[in-house]
């Protein structure tokens, strides 16, 4: 609200701010805190708040008993190919959709908006069929494969292409300019800020889902980070040194990466959510 | 001009459309064509092998049989399906609409002109950040019984540091919620935020003169206004929430007594289809969230305008 | 939105991208390369495990082999024990299978029915492999209806009473033997447990094999009938077992119960000196020798004896892919690996127990610190087979969801019996 706070009511919202962050952060400092513990620390009763010495050797340990490395790989892999495909191939029929007339573009329309709906378990198994006929079990190619889409991204980029105005495809044609020449060269740069949104959405999504990554991939070397954590877990079901210096590992390039793009971030979920 | 000039024209005009049409079909079908394959082949054939197979008893090695409707008869006797739906229900019900207010109420206070707000606002947009995997982990140790930090800060602040947060079959849901809100929160935030952004200065600055206080200004004027995008939010949230399966799988595992009282219809699916292979009875599952899935998009979609405006 | 600015970030990370698909593409190069090298007559066979403290074990077997056998090479590959079996099934289905792999009881019966894995009977005769030297029952869990032997046994394990030196030594209490009963064990696990400093005498979690399975047998009950028809559940003395070991955590407290047990798994209580005893198979030497605590403070001795003595034993055999390029070469390693020779070199390293009768004291010689010969020789002459069928998989989650809720005293055994005879019944129909 935009009128002059008074200096009780500033005190006042940042003392139930500040009690709420307590909450958000305290996971991640104990984490932290647990993940320099020793084994017998953790299990004594009470428990200790401080690790005595910090134990950075259960970093190395968590780092070698699991390939790490592989898992960033993949997860990057997978990010990277999915956000270039989803947003390349849903900026062009998301700017079709808006702006151009064609028969069936109604029953696309369709197929786009019902797949908003549907959960992505009805597609697992089949999935999972397909990769096994096309040799794609436990391989990067299998994790990517059902990204490689998106209707969500579709409908986003329609919306955005909506808001802006036909006339400016009309004036490019009386120019003389084809319709590849004004999508690419007119109604495209305006759609960015849409466009990067869709892509941090893709990526954000891609690193945390789970099943997918479970079902398709099997050796060690070919999970992403989400499955592979579980995998720690089902490994050191007890060690909670060990696990939580995997997740530390695993959620620190994610926090300086926000940190970097945080604008990018936060407007990424905003337009994805709203409108 | 002459009427025979005019009809000419229009139809030298008509005949010079008809091209451009034929140009714009052909690149619209180009454009349409990547997502429209992939859409087919990813998303709409497998909607309907999923239905067929949810008619078979699927073999991994021999031949797959149709057995007609006994997966879904078995689904409806079996009180593993409906003690799931119970807690799927359940879960998305506490937890969407909990976490809705509570990141309405932060939206609202960090929305104030004041220094160090995006301070705050990274804050609780970390655990958006964090893999569901690493949050699972991170919660099932904070929960743990006897080492957890959870029963330590309740045991000094003088109350019970003895629940069984993750056996408990009466607790066993709550946690999972707990967890749920507490990983949704900064991306419900982020999301209202923007909304309330997006309100013109103007409306407070009149209600200010008329003399409204904040309480009555953000009933009166930034709640009516969010409405559509809280809408959107609940939406969303609930279809996402109805289909939670990694906290469950990562929490709590398959020897847990209480097991029963917090797994999902999604956690249900994978189990039954890749755990223990039984891929035509996982399909009915599948099946059945869909429909629950579209049931209820379909009654908020049908009750929205009682309660979201879109004019102003 | 500054997209310039935007771009100027993204650029590095683009580069990265690059650099790493590039890389990845280079490694996968170099992996063919390196397989391709050598000796153009050079045949690798890929041996698929998935206990990864018995990689050293297998390694030694593979290197001793190559020895006797130039030109064949054996590369270890080791998968856990929960990405095995789907590892293995996906494989079977895209015809990538590994030469050789470990096959457990539980899971023979799906590759028996897809024809996946190699018939052994001819290679059998014709190498003249003694099938006497392995236990019989072990041989028969890979045996098929038509007399195919699709594995030859590699391992067998039992069931022992695992106790903690430390905690009898202070309370002046003498160690386990072969002369307990059922009495002895609970009178013992009471005066050992300390609520105070939350020491439990007993580990009685929710575990079939290493856990209640042993206990049903040993009360004269038993959990599938000889034609794997009937559960075992229909006989009162499986679901007077049954209670007995659940009582140990519901009624007698001297073992955490199963809602502790999803907090802090059994091995926590045992390897934080928090459990005087637990049952536990005797493949868990491997890993009570890598912990600190456990390698010192603890040893083994027979199960007690109920209304009989009875101990829960299992066995895991090599088999060979049906549709492997080098079916010779597969089948003279699967002959080293089940020759005397082999087995002992795996015995020798602690592996697992090998199932060769005259290559068990290697194993046993490998941990001086646990009395292991009574757990593993003496106690085979009353050991059960782990119970098992078609869909062994299958009926032992319906099992593990009933007594789960016996577990946590929703209701008793008596009252869970006939929910689980109808359960395990309705998966047993349909096999």
């Amino acid at each position: 609200m935009y009128n002059k706070l008074t200096k009780t009511q500033k005190t006042i919202i940042h003392i139930l701010l500040i009690a709420g962050s307590l909450i958000m952060v305290l996971p991640f400092v104990w984490m932290i805190l647990t993940a320099g513990k020793t084994i017998p620390e953790t299990t004594s009763i009470p428990p200790t708040l401080l690790p005595d010495s910090f134990q950075w050797e259960n970093f190395t340990r968590a780092w070698n008993v699991l390939p790490f490395l592989d898992f960033f790989k993949n997860t990057f892999l997978m990010i990277i190919v999915r956000v270039i495909t989803t947003t390349v191939f849903s900026t062009m029929a998301a700017f079709a959709l808006a702006k151009l007339e064609f028969p069936g573009k109604k029953l696309f329309f369709w197929m786009v908006l019902t797949q908003l709906m549907i959960p992505p378990q009805i597609y697992m198994t089949p999935h999972y069929l397909y990769a096994q006929n096309l040799g794609l079990l436990d391989t990067v190619a299998g994790l990517i494969m059902p990204g490689v889409v998106s209707a969500f991204g579709t409908f986003l980029l329609r919306q955005y292409y909506m808001q802006l105005p036909d006339e400016l495809m009309e004036a490019a044609i009386i120019d003389g300019a084809s319709i590849w020449q004004v999508f690419w060269k007119v109604y495209f740069p305006l759609a960015k800020s849409g466009i990067v949104a869709l892509g941090i959405f893709t990526a954000l999504n891609s690193y945390k889902s789970l099943m997918w990554p479970l079902v398709v991939n099997i050796s060690q070397e070919k999970l992403p980070l989400s499955a592979g954590l579980a995998l720690l877990q089902e490994s050191f079901l007890n060690d909670y040194p060990l696990l939580m210096a995997g997740t530390v590992i695993s959620v620190v390039p994610i926090i300086i990466l926000y940190i970097f793009f945080q604008r990018q971030f936060e407007e990424g979920i905003s337009t994805t959510g709203g409108k | 001009m002459t009427e025979q000039s005019t009809t000419k024209k229009f139809k030298k005009n008509k005949k010079r459309k008809s091209a451009r049409q034929k140009d714009m079909i052909k690149w619209a079908w180009v454009l349409i064509a990547p997502t429209f394959i992939g859409l087919l082949v990813l998303n709409i054939i497998p909607v309907f092998i999923t239905g067929v197979m949810s008619f078979q008893s699927v073999s991994t090695f021999g031949e797959s049989l149709f057995i007609g409707f006994q997966n879904y008869i078995r689904l409806f006797q079996d009180i593993e399906f409906w003690s799931s739906l119970k807690n799927t229900l359940l879960y998305a019900f506490i937890q969407v609409p909990a976490t809705v207010v509570i990141a309405t109420i932060l939206a609202v206070l960090l929305n104030s002109k004041m220094e160090g707000l995006s301070f705050y606002r990274t804050l609780y947009f970390m655990p958006m950040l964090a893999a569901p995997a690493a949050v699972a982990m991170v919660w099932r140790w904070l929960f743990n019984s006897q080492f957890g930090l959870v029963n330590q800060i309740l045991q000094f602040f003088g109350m019970s540091g003895s629940i069984q947060w993750l056996s408990d079959p009466n607790v066993i849901i709550w946690s999972l919620i707990i967890v749920g809100i507490w990983s949704n929160i900064g991306y419900n935030m982020i999301l209202v935020l923007a909304g309330l952004q997006e309100i013109p200065k103007t409306y407070y600055e009149s209600a200010t003169l008329a003399g409204a206080n904040k309480f009555q200004q953000f009933f009166h004027i930034s709640l009516p206004l969010l409405t559509p995008q809280l809408f959107f939010v609940v939406v969303t949230s609930l279809i996402t929430s109805l289909q939670v399966f990694d906290l469950v799988y990562l929490m709590f595992s398959n020897t847990n007594p209480s097991l029963i009282n917090v797994q999902t219809l999604a956690y249900m699916f994978y189990n039954e289809s890749f755990v223990l292979g039984d891929q035509g009875y996982g399909a009915a599952i599948a099946i059945m969230l869909v429909i629950l899935i579209s049931i209820l998009t379909f009654i908020q979609l049908k009750f929205q305008d009682r309660w979201v405006h879109y004019d102003i | 939105m500054k997209t310039k600015k935007f771009m100027k970030r993204i650029i590095p990370f683009s580069m990265l991208a690059a650099g790493l698909i590039l890389s990845s593409c280079g490694n996968t190069n170099d992996t063919t390369d390196s397989e391709e090298a050598g000796n153009s007559g050079d045949v690798t066979l890929d041996y698929m495990i998935w206990n990864a403290s018995g990689k050293d074990g297998m390694d030694a077997i593979a290197r001793a082999f190559e020895e006797e056998n130039p030109g064949i090479k054996v590369n270890v590959q080791v998968t856990p024990w929960d990405q095995y079996w789907p590892k293995l099934e996906a494989a079977a289905l895209g015809g990538s299978m590994p030469d050789l792999f470990v096959m457990h009881s539980q899971e023979v019966a799906k590759y028996t029915e897809g024809d996946v894995l190699l018939p052994l009977n001819d290679y059998i005769e014709e190498a003249d492999i003694d099938m006497s030297k392995y236990p019989e029952d072990i041989s028969e869990i890979y045996l098929t209806e038509e007399d195919e032997q699709l594995a030859i046994p590699r391992d067998y394990d039992t069931i022992g009473l695992w106790y903690n030196k430390e905690i009898f030594d202070e309370a002046g209490i003498d160690y386990p033997d072969e002369t307990w009963t059922w009495d002895t064990l609970l009178d013992t696990a009471l005066e050992l447990t300390d609520e105070k400093n939350e020491i439990y005498g007993m580990l009685a979690p929710v575990n079939n094999q290493e856990g209640y399975y042993s206990f049903l047998y040993q009360n004269d009950g038993y959990v599938l009938n000889d034609d794997k028809t009937e559960s075992g559940f229909r006989d009162p003395n499986t679901v007077e077992g049954m209670q007995w070991y659940v009582d140990l955590s519901l009624d007698h407290g001297v073992s955490p119960t199963a809602a502790q047990f999803a907090d802090n798994d059994r091995m926590v209580y045992f390897q934080s000196g928090r459990a005087a005893m637990g049952t536990f198979g005797s493949y868990q030497a491997s890993t009570f020798v890598r912990n600190e605590y456990t390698a010192e403070h603890i040893d083994v001795a027979p199960l007690p004896k109920g209304k009989t003595n009875a101990t829960i034993y299992n066995g895991t055999g090599n088999s060979i892919a049906a549709d492997t390029d080098h079916p010779e070469e597969a089948l003279q390693f699967l002959g080293f690996l089940s020759s005397e020779e082999g087995q002992r070199i795996m015995g020798e390293h602690g592996t697992t127990m090998p199932s060769h009768e005259d290559a068990r004291d290697a194993y046993l010689d490998a941990y001086p610190q646990y009395n292991l010969e009574p757990v593993l020789i003496d106690q085979l002459d009353d050991a059960v087979i782990k119970p098992y069928s078609d869909k062994t998989k299958m009926w032992s989650d319906v099992e593990n969801d009933i007594i789960l809720s016996v577990f946590s005293g929703e209701r008793t055994m008596e009252e869970a019996a006939d929910d689980m005879v109808t359960g395990v019944e309705n998966v047993l129909s349909t096999e």
